[in-house]
């Protein structure tokens, strides 16, 4: 077992309780009042197959654990045109944007979730349609100063997202 | 550690290796060790996973008592985190020491052995010859593999760790290994030679401001081939009729036997022919003579007589110092006669 190693810092006029209010009340904003959701579905690595050689997998391979609705403020870059034969400029297509999110820590840990590299986060751009993102930044080191709340503890994390192909992930 | 002198080393190889014919023999054995007449294919996940294993074994490096872990890279994200997770901390960043493998997706046509023009079909060639018996003919199977695809395949194996000693560790191994230019793997029992194309550094030292750790690249070039076993034939050797020839080096020479009977002034030329021997026969009459018949023909399809050059027939006369030809035709393997009788004039 570690040792616990109490936080001092701020103490004469922010504490624990004053950190818990902060979360609460952005939790609040976040899941009362403005209701973005995103659904993660966590690799399950254990069950997960992969290929014995690439360790690479295809979509029916890929395990996940029970998907978890987060509540979350969502930023979706604008898709860009794009063509795959760079160069000689043909067949385009139109690449969805990066996801970012931000998700406090205590949301995750009610939920008894995490989000680690990798996993994949779906956003409902319409009601017939999921679109699918995987982790590249999971925001674990969240105890820089724009996370914390007057620096006094990591409260929530952003989180990086990139598109990827239908072929590679999709729950449905 | 690796400072203080060596020791004596205690696990020296006694055992003796095949050199020369020898070992290219035991080459070819090992291409189908365990397996038929027919070599193993290779496709390029044996080359991966046969460049794999010479990093994990061949470059192995120990640091403080442990294997530095060898990771091959994909591209798939979440895949990362199951080779790494043995290695990697609270936050999932993997730590140093580790050595890297990425294979350039491109492979590139092959510089070893082929690289020109080459055939243009998928021709099949002798790869084996397997005695059969059918329990009344004894045969042969041909096992007939066409000619491998030569490819090259790219590697950047990368070796991150924070001292220099481990560094030279990986640097001493790969000089070694790339002494004489190349070192051989065996993808499937076919030997391969991987060369060295560059080393350089990446460490990122010079960013004082920033993570300091060594970074090394090693650039290898896998000269190897790939072989499709769906192409492999099996096929019986064709039957052969053997049509033989026996050619007589020394023509025999036709004999005559003469004859003559003074009180009666009866001659006779008697003429043999034996098997494989000259059809023609010419001889000097010593006499006058007035040939008047032919008897005893066995095995002359035809007979041309000849006298100073001049055709005759019986009765002819010749006389002393003419030139007198015979010109049969006969079965090659059989020998002929015939008599000519005559009388002294």
């Amino acid at each position: 077992m570690s040792n616990i190693i109490p936080i001092n810092r701020l103490n004469k006029f922010f504490s624990q309780n004053d950190f818990d209010i902060e979360v609460q009340l952005g939790r609040e904003y976040i899941e009362g009042d403005i209701n973005m959701r995103v659904i993660l579905y966590q690799i399950d690595r254990e069950t997960s197959m992969v290929d014995d050689l690439y360790g690479e997998s295809g979509k029916h391979d890929i395990r996940y654990k029970v998907p978890v609705e987060l509540s979350v403020i969502v930023t979706l870059s604008e898709p860009d045109n794009k063509v795959y034969n760079e160069g000689s400029g043909s067949l385009r297509y139109l690449q969805d944007g990066q996801l970012r999110f931000g998700v406090y820590d205590s949301q995750l840990k009610e939920l008894g979730a995490d989000i680690t590299y990798g996993d994949y986060i779906g956003y409902v751009v319409s009601e017939r349609e999921i679109r699918y993102f995987s982790v590249v930044n999971d925001g674990s080191k969240n105890y820089d100063n724009a996370h914390t709340i007057f620096g006094y503890k990591g409260a929530f994390r952003t989180i990086i997202c990139a598109p990827v192909d239908n072929d590679e992930f999709s729950s449905i | 550690m690796c400072a203080l002198p060596k020791n004596y080393r205690k696990n020296l190889n006694i055992l003796p290796k095949k050199y020369g014919p020898e070992q290219r023999e035991q080459l070819l054995d090992n291409i189908m060790d365990n397996g038929t007449y027919l070599p193993k294919g290779v496709s390029l996940e044996d080359l991966d996973s046969a460049f794999i294993d010479f990093v994990k074994k061949d470059l192995e490096i120990v640091i403080d008592g442990e294997k530095i872990p060898v990771i091959f890279l994909t591209l798939q994200r979440w895949v990362e985190f199951t080779k790494t997770w043995e290695f990697t901390g609270k936050h999932k960043d993997i730590k140093i020491p580790f050595i890297t493998i990425v294979r350039k997706p491109d492979t590139q046509p092959g510089t070893n052995q082929q690289s020109l023009w080459n055939t243009a079909t998928r021709l099949t060639y002798t790869y084996y010859k397997v005695p059969t018996f059918d329990g009344v003919r004894k045969g042969v199977d041909v096992y007939k593999i066409p000619q491998p695809t030569a490819i090259d395949m790219l590697y950047e194996v990368r070796i991150f760790c924070n001292k220099m000693v481990d560094l030279n560790k990986m640097q001493f191994k790969i000089n070694q290994i790339f002494r004489s230019r190349q070192f051989y793997i065996n993808p499937n029992g076919h030997p391969m030679p991987i060369v060295l194309d560059t080393s350089g550094d990446e460490s990122p030292i010079n960013d004082f401001e920033n993570r300091r750790f060594y970074v090394q690249l090693f650039e290898m070039r896998l000269m190897g081939y790939i072989l499709d076993s769906d192409e492999f034939e099996v096929i019986p050797a064709k039957n052969r009729a053997l049509l033989i020839y026996e050619v007589e080096r020394n023509v025999r020479k036709p004999m005559v036997k003469i004859k003559s009977d003074k009180d009666t002034s009866l001659i006779s030329y008697n003429l043999i022919f034996k098997p494989l021997s000259d059809t023609t026969f010419t001889t000097i009459a010593e006499f006058d003579i007035k040939f008047v018949e032919i008897i005893g023909l066995i095995n002359i399809n035809s007979l041309i007589i000849t006298v100073n050059s001049n055709i005759v027939t019986t009765p002819f006369v010749v006389t002393s110092g003419d030139e007198i030809t015979f010109t049969i035709s006969k079965p090659a393997q059989l020998e002929s006669r015939f008599t000519l009788n005559g009388k002294l004039l």
